[in-house]
């Protein structure tokens, strides 16, 4: 089977590394992008399954990339990450599949990923 | 200070004349003498008692009586006592007394007529007192002493010879009898003007002291200090009792006066004098009684409705005058319960009233002395009661303010509070934001490091060490952003009691550890509530975890009750501990977040928790007792439904 192929965006270089690293270590092929507009290039050029997305970023955040994101394409799952857990009352992440406190703990993260896939091939 | 007592010439010019012409037919410069010594005495500034004594004098030496006295009607009209004499034994001032109608003096006074007797011992009407050693005079010669139709005393001469009086005698005596009857009127007129005077500087003393306070426990230490001292009112006994307009009843506030009669005897002793009156009731009011005396807790017991089956203490009220009750026993205004357990045959009662409204009403009583309450001792009573109560009131009105001034203090220490609050909120938002990030990635590496190398290796115990760190950092700014950020509770319908069931339970072995006893106090009347279990789940566990490390190495019980909150259908949860309480200077801060007292802590546990109350329209309360212990209450209202509707519809 294909390797499913996950987008990071994050704009912490560091932030992005872990997760390279922890989500290669899951399995998935993994991609990364520094913000918005660097994400909206990688998607176009290699098609990720999954997207996770960091809730604050310089100049586009993540909320207004996924709005943009669902207006021409409303399938690709996203996941959200943040330091916040009050975006969960922010009715514009509920167009996101789920949602993840940013820990050094990423079980969460894996978890929640591995969750997405297996919903959606139902 | 000093009274100047002018007395007006007893009698008209006219009437002087008359007086000479009589004196002059009864013959000799003698009598004429006599009469304007007697005018002169009797325009003297001296007491009654030496007036009386010098109108004696003059008689004995210008008349040829060997003895003279002079007896007074009392105040009541029923005796005549001897108050002055010269020839009888001094000692018997004040110890011969007559009732009306009895010896020769008695005789005269109520027949207002004069009699000579040439032998009075042969006289049926003639009583012999011992003390007076009259047995050498053998004749006397007593006129009545007349204040228009009435008697009020007589003058008794005596001679030790047998002694004819002479129609010019008697019309003599009746002269000078005229004069005293003047100087024993003006004399009562001198006590009662130096008797309203000394009421009204006693007035003036209590009402200085009264007013140099507005506190109603002091101002009220004072009434009754005037009304029982010895230099003022000096009732044994006095109890002071407010109107509470709201529940229409009357409350006993306090009592003052002795437990016993050898109690009584000492404090009488200490009485001050008039003029020092204000300074001694302002100490009175400064010092509170160093034991609650019997009455006081009698006085503060009573409460009765304002109604006519309550007796002469309602009666006072309703009907704004004094009662004056002699006995206490036969009379139907009197509350029989009342007299039971005070003890008293008669006392009296006088409203407070200020403003054309009753206020109170002041009891006193003479239960040492015995001495019975005069209507005139009332009436000044009355008065007195009037400058209380402008003071009663304006402490009253101070209150008020006080209490408005206070409400608003708070107010605004609230919006300090909450600006402070909003202000530090955002400040911790904004550099936990700035750390997450960082501490993620630390975190996050030390636990890959971990994985790579050996369990038992030194470097995995290190990665150890910075993931649990880590971790602990990772908690704190947790508690710090849900503390800055809005709580939105996600309602729905609970049971209050089964909750506090769950997480008394899951803590059973930490309590049992600690030593700590659990009580349980649940109602079985509260009504699923409508609340956010997880948020009302932390706030119980931080003030059940604040309760046991306040018990920690010493054991102690814990309390937890839950009750319906009164007058509403919400829940109160109180949640006592004995762990001493709250030091008194730390315990206005307990609610600000970051303030500890812990090793390990973030300060945030209480004002969270009063935070995520607060969201449920709810508060929470500290009954702290230092020393013993604290009781955190919590009290959840009930929702509205129709809110919790809308808001269920919002959130979908």
């Amino acid at each position: 089977m294909e390797k499913k192929r996950i987008l990071v965006v994050d704009d912490e270089e560091n932030i992005r590394i872990l997760y390279k690293e922890e989500l290669e270590d899951e399995g998935y092929e993994v991609i990364t992008a520094s913000d918005a507009e660097d994400a909206m290039i990688k998607m176009k050029e290699s098609y990720p399954d999954l997207i996770t997305l960091d809730v604050k970023m310089p100049g586009m955040d993540g909320i207004e990339f996924l709005r943009k994101l669902r207006e021409t394409d409303a399938k690709i799952p996203v996941v959200m990450c943040t330091a916040y857990s009050d975006y969960k009352q922010d009715f514009r992440v509920w167009a996101s599949d789920a949602y993840v406190v940013k820990s050094s703990d990423l079980s969460e993260l894996r978890n929640t990923i591995r969750d997405v896939f297996k919903n959606r091939e139902k | 200070m000093t009274l100047y007592f002018y007395m007006k010439p007893a009698k008209s010019k006219s009437h002087l004349r008359r007086v000479e012409k009589a004196a002059q037919k009864i013959g000799g410069v003698n009598r004429l003498e006599i009469l304007s010594e007697v005018s002169r005495i009797a325009n003297s500034s001296l007491e009654l008692e030496d007036r009386l004594n010098s109108i004696v004098e003059v008689i004995v030496k210008y008349t040829n009586a060997d003895a003279c006295s002079i007896l007074l009607v009392d105040e009541e009209g029923k005796n005549l006592m001897l108050k002055a004499t010269r020839g009888l034994n001094p000692a018997s001032i004040n110890k011969v007394i007559l009732r009306m109608g009895e010896g020769i003096s008695g005789w005269v006074c109520q027949n207002k007529k004069a009699a000579s007797l040439k032998d009075a011992a042969s006289d049926p009407r003639f009583i012999h007192f011992p003390v007076t050693e009259e047995e050498r005079f053998k004749s006397v010669l007593v006129v009545p002493i007349m204040d228009r139709n009435c008697c009020i005393g007589v003058i008794y001469t005596q001679n030790i010879k047998e002694t004819d009086y002479s129609e010019d005698d008697i019309k003599l005596l009746a002269t000078i009898a005229d004069q005293v009857s003047g100087i024993i009127k003006n004399a009562q007129l001198y006590e009662k003007a130096t008797q309203r005077l000394r009421e009204l500087s006693m007035l003036y003393e209590m009402s200085i002291a009264m007013q140099t306070t507005v506190n109603l426990d002091r101002l009220l230490r004072i009434i009754l200090s005037c009304v029982t001292a010895g230099g003022a009112f000096g009732f044994n006994r006095a109890g002071l009792l407010l109107v509470n307009e709201k529940t229409d009843t009357i409350q006993g506030m306090m009592g003052l006066g002795p437990d016993s009669g050898e109690e009584a005897q000492q404090i009488w002793s200490r009485m001050p004098h008039i003029t020092e009156l204000s300074s001694w009731l302002i100490s009175q009011g400064e010092a509170p009684a160093k034991k609650e005396s019997m009455y006081d807790k009698f006085i503060k017991g009573i409460r009765l409705p304002i109604a006519v089956e309550s007796g002469v203490i309602a009666l006072t009220v309703m009907e704004k005058k004094p009662f004056n009750i002699k006995d206490a026993w036969n009379d139907r205004r009197v509350n029989h319960d009342i007299i039971n357990k005070s003890g008293v045959k008669s006392f009296a009662t006088v409203p407070i009233i200020a403003k054309e409204n009753v206020l109170g009403v002041i009891v006193v009583d003479n239960i040492y002395t015995g001495k019975p309450i005069m209507d005139e001792d009332l009436q000044t009573l009355v008065r007195f009661a009037v400058h209380a109560g402008w003071a009663i009131e304006n402490s009253k009105l101070f209150a008020k303010l006080k209490e408005a001034n206070r409400e608003i203090v708070s107010a605004q220490q609230q919006v300090v509070q909450s600006e402070r609050l909003s202000a530090l909120g955002e400040l911790a938002a904004e550099l936990a934001h700035e750390i997450k990030n960082p501490l993620v990635t630390i975190g996050g590496f030390a636990r890959r490091l971990s994985e790579k190398y050996e369990p038992t290796s030194e470097e995995k115990s290190y990665a150890s060490i910075i993931i649990s760190e880590v971790e602990g950092l990772e908690r704190l700014l947790k508690d710090i952003l849900n503390y800055s950020r809005d709580i939105k509770p996600n309602f729905s319908e609970n049971d209050i009691n089964g909750i506090i069931e769950e997480l008394l339970s899951f803590y059973e072995h930490t309590f049992w550890e600690s030593g700590i006893e659990i009580k349980k106090y649940m109602s079985d009347a509260i009504r699923p509530l409508s609340i956010d279990p997880p948020q009302i789940k932390q706030v119980i566990t931080n003030i059940l975890y604040n309760a046991v490390e306040s018990m920690t190495g010493k054991g102690g019980v814990m309390s937890i009750k839950t009750e319906t909150l009164s007058g509403e259908e919400g829940v109160t949860i109180s949640i006592s501990d004995t762990g001493g309480g709250i030091p008194s200077d730390i315990l206005e801060n307990i609610f600000n977040p970051f303030f500890t007292t812990k090793k390990y802590g973030t300060g945030l546990g209480l004002s969270l928790s009063r935070k995520i109350v607060e969201s449920h329209g709810g508060t929470i309360e500290i009954n702290n007792r230092v020393g013993e212990g604290a009781t955190f209450i919590i009290n959840l209202p009930r929702r509205q439904r129709k809110s919790n509707e809308q808001r269920a519809m919002s959130n979908e």
